[in-house]
């Protein structure tokens, strides 16, 4: 029977052989404990980091949606206080006609609400051509020019400018003025139609404006609603992102980060097994039968 | 008669136990020779002598001093270097192609381009602000540039590799030459066995042949003559060797050219460290491959849709990314156009446009989602590249982890075969030494007795 021949060439390469793979293995481990990192290269894991590619650019998304939700929370708040204050100009200026409209007042008190009335007007035009920065809310897509002259003519875009906050979504931020202030009625005409009623101590003309000035208040109502309708959809919007971004990142942790109790662990183990190699070869190396011969 | 023929025999004993001491001190020497093969001295006796028809030994005949290996183990491991050569230099080209891809240590691809997109959406807010018009301008930049430095770093690795084979090359040639030597030398020493260093030297020159190049080895039994065979080309026959050059096949990939046969088929025919890097400059190409069409698709898609814009002047958008079509890999030549600016880029839909006018901005954030290549989108197309690359690398990784073990387990078996155990040498020592003691002595006694005689 042959017995099997074992040298010690190949016991010296066997040696060489297994400690070179466990180095390899120590460097990789440490590599994970520095970075905090299962994968550092694509190699490590090919699925797994094409897994976290697609989850970068998920959490990315969802980043660039929180952006512009924030910037347009800013705009639609600003615009449903604004138009809060729209609907309390007409409310007002409805006491107002009821007063003018009243066989109890005289020309002169009409003039004394005329001059009121004049002064609703300006708050009008002040707040239809409200801005946030240097953008004015009511100007459609047309948002650096100002909606309303003094005469009440509409300079912006008749297109409303809209921002996306999801995928596949958009919500409005800037508004048709138009629309919110001329759709149904022409909110400044019918102003100034009651500031001449009341000039011309002509209650009679002044009572047929009440329905006007309901219509205009209800339009600003109308209006508030819209905004308030577009404030919701970019709120769930923004929790939605928010809510996403921290499952997508948890996933993405859970992915590719080590954990450093097992890492530490692994690379102890590695270590220590090294360790035992180079003595095992140490003591294999101290001598043959040729150390003995005297 | 009987002191002659005992000092005769002695000496033989003498002659052999002192080549058996010599024997065993080379295979020492050559202990840590990785190529060497141990000796062992193969004696026979002598005789029989018919003297006054008695039959007497005639002391001990040295028939040879073998050469313990063994042809087909030789021939085993010589395949396995050559694959195990290919599969390490496959590995290590991929290795380093590997580092453009990653999004860990820099932002890759996959991130740059996400990056681009996520600036249109960011400038769906605020399109007329100069700073998030030009935030969109520097992220396309930085996303042609990091395809055109991952493309470039691609090309300058396939230089790197080109330089590498032509080196080695030279090398080879050397080598080629030297074993066509070895087996003049052999042949002319008569036999194998007379050759045995020579041989030893030729196997070893080989092995790395069959390392660097993927070659393989047939040898002739009876003289010793080695032939070197690359892809059934004989590179090395006799004492004739061929030479090889590092070039272009007509189709433009690297291959190696051998003289008076011309180019061989890389993929099939060669192996070995070149053949790996062959291999690797090859996987290579077929990356840029794949991000050149994605700047055509993709960046044609962008280029389209842009023109269809206007900007804040109410002039047509011009082109986002340009390239060079004309070189041989465009992707290495990918830019921002220069005449792009935060001013000329084309949001808009109409000429007449507001600010808020995003018509066009619209259309270009639907590119995201479009399947410009195939059944996929321009992120799915990264990340299958990235993932390829990956792919790649792990299937080398383990190629090389396959044939190494492979390899270390033939290099075993043929240590236990041709290999040399000291402790072995050092028993022999001791059996070689005692003979030529016992040698010694019977000489002495025979002397003694013809000196008994000469005094008669």
């Amino acid at each position: 029977m042959r017995i099997p021949r074992f040298t010690q060439s190949s016991m010296f390469a066997q040696l060489q052989r297994h400690s070179a793979r466990l180095g390899n293995e120590i460097r990789q481990v440490e590599m994970q404990a520095i970075t905090g990192l299962k994968y550092t290269r694509p190699s490590d894991g090919p699925v797994e980091t094409a897994a976290a590619l697609r989850l970068q650019g998920v959490i990315g998304d969802q980043e660039a949606y929180q952006h512009n939700t924030g910037q347009g929370m800013s705009l639609l708040s600003t615009a449903d206080q604004t138009l809060s204050q729209v609907a309390d100009v007409f409310k007002r200026a409805r006491e107002l006609t009821l007063q003018g409209a009243s066989e109890q007042y005289n020309g002169n008190d009409r003039s004394y609400i005329s001059e009121e009335v004049t002064q609703l007007r300006e708050r009008l035009l002040d707040l239809s051509n409200t801005r946030l920065g240097e953008r004015y809310l009511f100007s459609g897509t047309d948002y650096e020019t100002a909606s309303f002259d003094a005469t009440g003519t509409y300079g912006g875009s008749t297109d409303e400018y809209q921002t996306q906050i999801a995928d596949n979504q958009w919500a409005t931020l800037g508004f048709d003025g138009s629309q919110v202030f001329q759709g149904t009625v022409d909110a400044f005409g019918v102003l100034d139609n009651l500031v001449t009623a009341l000039d011309n101590n002509d209650p009679t003309t002044v009572q047929t404006l009440i329905a006007d000035l309901d219509d205009a208040l209800q339009q600003a109502i109308s209006a508030r609603e819209t905004v308030g309708h577009n404030q919701r959809h970019v709120e769930d919007a923004e929790i939605t992102a928010g809510n996403l971004k921290v499952m997508f990142q948890t996933e993405l942790g859970d992915l590719i980060n080590s954990d450093p109790t097992e890492t530490y662990t692994r690379l102890s183990e590695l270590r220590q097994d090294y360790a035992a190699a180079m003595q095992i070869g140490a003591t294999a190396s101290q001598g043959t039968l040729f150390s003995l011969l005297r | 008669m009987g002191a002659i023929s005992a000092l005769n025999a002695a000496q033989t004993g003498l002659t052999a136990a002192s080549l058996g001491i010599e024997s065993t001190s080379n295979n020492v020497a050559n202990a840590a020779n990785d190529g060497y093969s141990r000796r062992a001295v193969r004696t026979t006796n002598g005789g029989p002598v018919s003297i006054g028809g008695h039959p007497r030994g005639a002391g001990v005949v040295i028939d040879r001093i073998a050469r313990s290996t063994d042809y087909f183990v030789t021939k085993r491991i010589v395949d396995t270097s050559g694959k195990t050569g290919e599969a390490a230099a496959h590995r290590d080209a991929l290795h380093m192609a590997e580092t453009w891809f990653s999004e860990t240590d820099m932002e890759g691809l996959t991130t740059r381009m996400q990056g681009f997109y996520d600036s249109l959406t960011a400038a769906t807010s605020d399109p007329g602000n100069t700073a998030v018009r030009r935030a969109v301008v520097n992220s396309a930049s930085t996303f042609a540039a990091g395809i055109s430095r991952t493309a470039g770093a691609l090309v300058d690795i396939q230089g790197e590799l080109e330089d590498r084979v032509g080196d080695m090359v030279s090398q080879i040639n050397d080598r080629l030459a030297d074993v066509a030597d070895l087996n003049e030398r052999i042949v002319e020493s008569g036999s194998p066995e007379q050759a045995a260093d020579l041989m030893d030297r030729r196997d070893e020159l080989v092995r790395t042949l069959a390392d660097e190049l993927g070659a393989e080895l047939l040898v002739d039994r009876e003289t010793g003559e080695a032939t070197v065979l690359l892809g059934g080309v004989a590179l090395v026959q006799g004492d004739h060797a061929l030479t090889v050059a590092a070039g272009q096949n007509a189709a433009g990939d690297l291959t190696l050219i051998v003289d008076s046969i011309g180019d061989l088929d890389a993929g099939s025919q060669v192996g070995g460290r070149i053949g790996g890097m062959i291999k690797g400059w090859s996987d290579l190409e077929g990356y840029l491959d794949e991000l050149d069409t994605m700047v055509e698709d993709l960046g044609g898609a962008l280029n389209t849709q842009h023109s269809l814009g206007f900007d804040l002047n109410g002039n047509p958008g011009g082109d986002i990314l340009s390239w060079d079509a004309a070189a041989n890999h465009l992707s290495t030549t990918v830019d921002v156009d220069a005449n792009l600016s935060a001013s000329t880029l084309a949001l808009a839909s109409n000429p007449t446009a507001s600010l808020g006018d995003i018509g066009n901005l619209q259309a270009l954030l639907d590119i995201e989602n479009q399947q410009l290549f195939g059944t996929q989108t321009g992120e799915q197309f990264i990340n299958s590249l990235v993932t390829l690359v990956g792919s790649d690398v792990r299937s080398a990784e383990a190629d090389v982890e396959h044939y190494g073990t492979v390899l270390a387990d033939l290099d075993m078996l043929r240590e236990s075969i041709s290999g040399v155990d000291l402790d072995e040498e050092a028993v022999k020592l001791i059996e070689y030494q005692t003979a030529y003691q016992a040698a010694a002595k019977m000489i002495s006694a025979a002397d003694t007795m013809m000196q008994t005689l000469f005094q008669l």
